[in-house]
């Protein structure tokens, strides 16, 4: 069956509130949770007991129903819990999206919040409940951890030294992402690292966490949490906000090659492991690459936005590092800006959630670095952990 | 001195994995390969992933293979390796057995001397009675 929910819904409404590093905010990632959906409502100008459908994602602590409950809602009629971490961001709109179309429900929030530090000190406890659900824990445990290897930071270290083997990726190609990012976030008031700025130097001076990222190559943790709310397109079109359509979704992965969430690790250590989403997606949307005017993209850590953007064909692959030192990634006036508002490395970490919410504000016109007659956004989730997402928006 | 510390998390050996860390207390790297379509795979599971047949045989790598990434860890992330930091962690390419890819540690050489397609080989440290685990020094 040819897929078919282009332009079926939009995303309504939006909501998030502060962020703030890790730990600092005093509240509960519930309570954090329980606000970004309340402001995404009151921007779609609905009331939360309209809500018929929750969706959130990786190591999400506010359960959908237990939401569902504390918002009043007296019938819900879609629940999911997308498996994995960040992978699953985009994810959740498409599920949203296929939801609506198929009139299981009308009105889904996809949510996500975090407070506290997720990775303990104690790195024996780093293996995270999603990840010991997906089936993953036993290679880990048994294969890697014995050697070290406990974290995210680590596995994907690795993976961006293999490019750097391939193609001579350099750590100062890391470091005009990160740069490129941070300047962004120079605009945002809510960006934890607004009035923070750094430079390449500052990058290539910070301290080496898992060779070869550095402290500045790496995604903050952050106290927040984000919402939108998805309805149809029709539905949209009678409320208050610009509707921002679903363009695009797709998910899924390919040969299986990342080293930390695989059983067998084979030699694609030097992509996204996105390539497959990334097709899928573009066939969908009946655009490419030179369709998308801005992205946000699923950091994680640099090197990571690097591989994606080879991913999706905005460069070929090994050819990352000159692109992102070109200024093709900067606002104002790069070819395709990203993370205009800061990201993940520079906005604040709630695994990419902010992200989204980055994507259609720059649909909306809203965005604080905003690029000038962007019609379509491309949103990326987690990257070199499969399965992973991807979905573009459109004005 | 022990690569990592007394308290280091180390593999629990269970029906998938037991012929493995067997044949490590005896000092053999084995690689498991199918009986019906001859692929290697690792880490050991239960099914060929190619053909989907349940038989296989261990078979015994000669312990080569080749640097094929690495990192080093700079923080102290689990109590078990401060004393190991700056450590590194590679994935070694083994030169037969289908290229298998094992993450291991190099021992035997600097950290900043570590290069990609160094020729490493298997060597073993038995940390109890029941767990040796693989190590690979340079050629």
């Amino acid at each position: 069956m040819e897929w078919n929910l282009r332009d079926r819904v939009a995303i309504a409404g939006i909501g998030h509130t502060r962020f703030a590093r890790a730990g600092a905010s005093g509240r509960t990632a519930f309570s954090l949770a329980v606000e970004a959906t309340l402001k995404a409502c009151e921007d779609a100008g609905l009331s939360p007991k309209e809500i018929d459908g929750f969706v959130t994602y990786g190591i999400e602590t506010t359960d959908p129903y237990t939401l569902a409950q504390t918002l009043g809602v007296t019938r819900t009629r879609f629940m999911d819990r997308y498996p994995g971490g960040g992978e699953s961001l985009a994810g959740t709109i498409h599920h949203a999206a296929m939801a609506i179309a198929s009139g299981a429900a009308d009105v889904v929030v996809s949510y996500r919040s975090l407070s506290g530090r997720l990775i303990p000190t104690q790195a024996g406890r780093a293996i995270t409940s999603a990840e010991r659900v997906s089936g993953n824990e036993a290679f880990r445990w048994d294969f890697l951890q014995p050697f070290g290897a406990f974290i995210p930071n680590q596995f994907y270290a690795m993976q961006a030294r293999r490019h750097m083997i391939d193609f001579g990726t350099t750590s100062r190609q890391f470091g005009a992402i990160a740069v490129s990012q941070n300047a962004n976030a120079q605009r945002n008031p809510n960006a934890i690292h607004c009035g923070r700025p750094i430079t390449i130097d500052d990058h290539q001076n910070g301290p080496m966490i898992a060779d070869p990222y550095r402290l500045h190559d790496c995604t903050q943790e952050a106290d927040g949490a984000g919402a939108v709310v998805v309805v149809s397109s029709e539905r949209a079109r009678s409320l208050r906000q610009p509707p921002v359509y679903l363009l695009a979704a797709a998910e899924g992965s390919g040969r299986p090659d990342q080293l930390y969430n695989q059983l067998r690790h084979q030699g694609r250590f030097n992509t996204a492991g996105m390539e497959e989403v990334a097709r899928d997606l573009y066939t969908r949307a009946g655009i490419g690459p030179a369709g998308i005017d801005v992205a946000q993209v699923f950091e994680t850590f640099t090197g990571q936005v690097l591989m994606a953007l080879e991913d999706f064909g905005f460069c070929r692959r090994g050819e990352g590092g000159p692109f992102v030192e070109s200024g093709a990634i900067a606002w104002p006036g790069g070819a395709l800006p990203i993370n205009t508002a800061g990201g993940g490395l520079a906005e604040g970490y709630i695994h990419g959630f902010n992200n989204l919410i980055e994507g259609v504000r720059q649909m909306r016109g809203d965005s604080t670095c905003q690029v000038e007659g962007a019609n379509t956004c491309l949103v990326t989730s987690g990257p070199s952990a499969m399965p992973s997402s991807a979905l573009i928006l459109r004005r | 001195m022990a690569f990592f510390g007394p308290e280091m998390p180390l593999p629990a050996i269970g029906p998938d994995t037991r012929d493995f860390w067997e044949a490590c207390r005896e000092h053999r790297l084995v690689v498991q390969r199918c009986t019906g379509c001859q692929s290697f795979r690792f880490a050991p599971a239960p099914v060929c992933f190619e053909c989907h047949s349940w038989d296989y045989e261990n078979v015994e790598s000669n312990g080569v293979g080749e640097v094929y990434t690495w990192t080093i860890t700079h923080r102290a992330i689990h109590p078990a390796v401060a004393q190991a930091v700056p450590y590194n962690t590679v994935v070694v390419r083994l030169l037969d057995c289908g290229g298998a890819m094992i993450t291991s540690n190099l021992v035997g050489v600097a950290n900043e001397e570590i290069r990609p397609g160094m020729l490493v080989r298997v060597e073993w440290d038995e940390i109890d009675s029941d767990i040796t685990l693989p190590r690979f020094r340079p050629l």
